[in-house]
């Protein structure tokens, strides 16, 4: 008992600890240390702007029943991967910061209210967030770093938050858990139009 | 048999729970130390904005505490809906539309909500929403005016949202005694004691 007790207190400390750090030590932009790979895989994550949308979009998937799930599981690492791609060489138009910002209150919305999507609507918005995060992301590749390396661990990291995204709302049946998916959308929300209202 | 494994299983995320409070206790200081960032600043003004005044912090418990005693559809209704109806208010209050008596309205709030934890109130659904929602428009608005300011607006969103929503969570924990006798009872003397402080703040009485 006592040990299992130790155990369950050393994990939770070890996770909490883990996501404290992890973006203190990445913050550093060109980051020292880390190669392209792994740079293209921490990128979207460190920055709130670009990682709450992410979060709305894997929970939202995850809400959604089997077909749109697998349909936003191929589609938004795939146009994050083509936004990236197209934002190295072009000039970053204004719409995609804007489209940014506004999928954080829209993508919200959706996870609070817990809406089943159509197949064809839900590929739809993963594609249009991807190809605008990926876009942002593209574009603030410095010249030393390789989009080769960059954009395929950036894609993962997408795949692997959608999965994540699926996986938990998919398992953690409980009625107040699912709730509190939906609370999480309503915070995300929340943020968005906060920052809407910033412009 | 079942309550057993029930309180095991509580007991088990508490221990996780102290876990992770102990763990952000510890590193919560060292990833602050970056003044260049801006974030983890902004962040933690947005934090403890909420709690730096009683009557939110009154407020928003009571919200929680009303919720559990309003039942089935309120106690999932009021924390989903409450975010979007206060970010509203946040949006007036940095686009700096005039809000008259935001400050008797927050103190208000506190009075009004423990009053209705007190009689255990259960107004049909639409007007409890109602009821919450202006006070939630109040709420919102006090926190927005300060969000320009914020040395990163966003992080201060997610900062002043986040807490917020802990206070609620902290409200419907506190509501979940609601199971025992006595913890009716108990329920009752909590929203006295929200109302009492309300009104004494509405009242200049106490800072």
């Amino acid at each position: 008992m006592k040990t299992t007790r130790v155990r369950r207190l050393l994990s939770g400390g070890i996770a909490a600890s883990l996501t404290l750090l992890a973006p203190a030590a990445a913050s550093a932009h060109p980051m020292p240390g880390v190669g392209d790979f792994y740079a293209g895989m921490l990128h979207p994550l460190t920055a709130i702007e670009f990682l709450l949308p992410m979060i709305a979009i894997s929970l939202l998937a995850g809400q959604q029943s089997r077909e749109p799930a697998i349909a936003m599981l191929f589609t938004f690492p795939l146009s994050l991967a083509a936004g990236a791609a197209l934002g190295v060489p072009i000039h970053l138009p204004s719409i995609v910061a804007w489209i940014n910002l506004g999928s954080m209150a829209a993508l919200g919305l959706l996870v609070a209210t817990a809406r089943p999507l159509p197949s064809s609507v839900a590929a739809g918005i993963s594609a249009l967030l991807g190809l605008t995060i990926g876009l942002a992301n593209g574009a603030e590749l410095g010249e030393q770093v390789s989009p080769w390396r960059f954009i395929p661990g950036f894609a993962l990291a997408g795949l692997l938050l959608v999965t994540y995204g699926i996986g938990c709302v998919r398992r953690l049946r409980a009625p107040w858990m699912q709730i509190g998916f939906r609370v999480i959308g309503s915070w995300i929300a929340a943020v968005g139009v906060l920052v809407l209202s910033l412009r | 048999m079942k309550s057993t494994v029930l309180l095991r299983r509580a007991r088990a995320v508490a221990w996780r729970a102290l876990g992770v409070l102990t763990a952000v206790g510890i590193t919560a200081a060292p990833a602050l130390a970056h003044p260049n960032t801006g974030l983890g600043v902004g962040f933690v003004s947005g934090f403890t904005h909420p709690l730096t005044g009683l009557d939110h912090i009154m407020a928003m418990v009571a919200v929680g505490i009303w919720g559990t005693q309003l039942r089935k559809p309120a106690i999932w209704l009021l924390p989903v809906t409450f975010p979007l109806v206060m970010s509203v208010g946040g949006a007036l209050g940095v686009r700096g539309v005039p809000l008259p008596g935001v400050e008797i309205g927050v103190a208000a709030s506190a009075a009004v909500l423990g009053l209705m934890i007190l009689l255990a109130a259960r107004p049909p659904i639409w007007v409890a929403a109602v009821l919450v929602g202006a006070f939630a428009i109040f709420h919102g608005y006090a926190h927005g005016v300060e969000l320009p300011k914020a040395a990163y607006p966003l992080a201060y969103g997610v900062g002043f949202v986040l807490s917020t929503g802990l206070l609620h969570l902290t409200g419907i924990a506190l509501g979940l005694m609601e199971r025992w006798p006595l913890g009716i009872k108990a329920l009752r003397g909590v929203g006295a004691g929200i109302s009492l402080g309300g009104a004494l703040l509405l009242f200049g009485l106490i800072r």
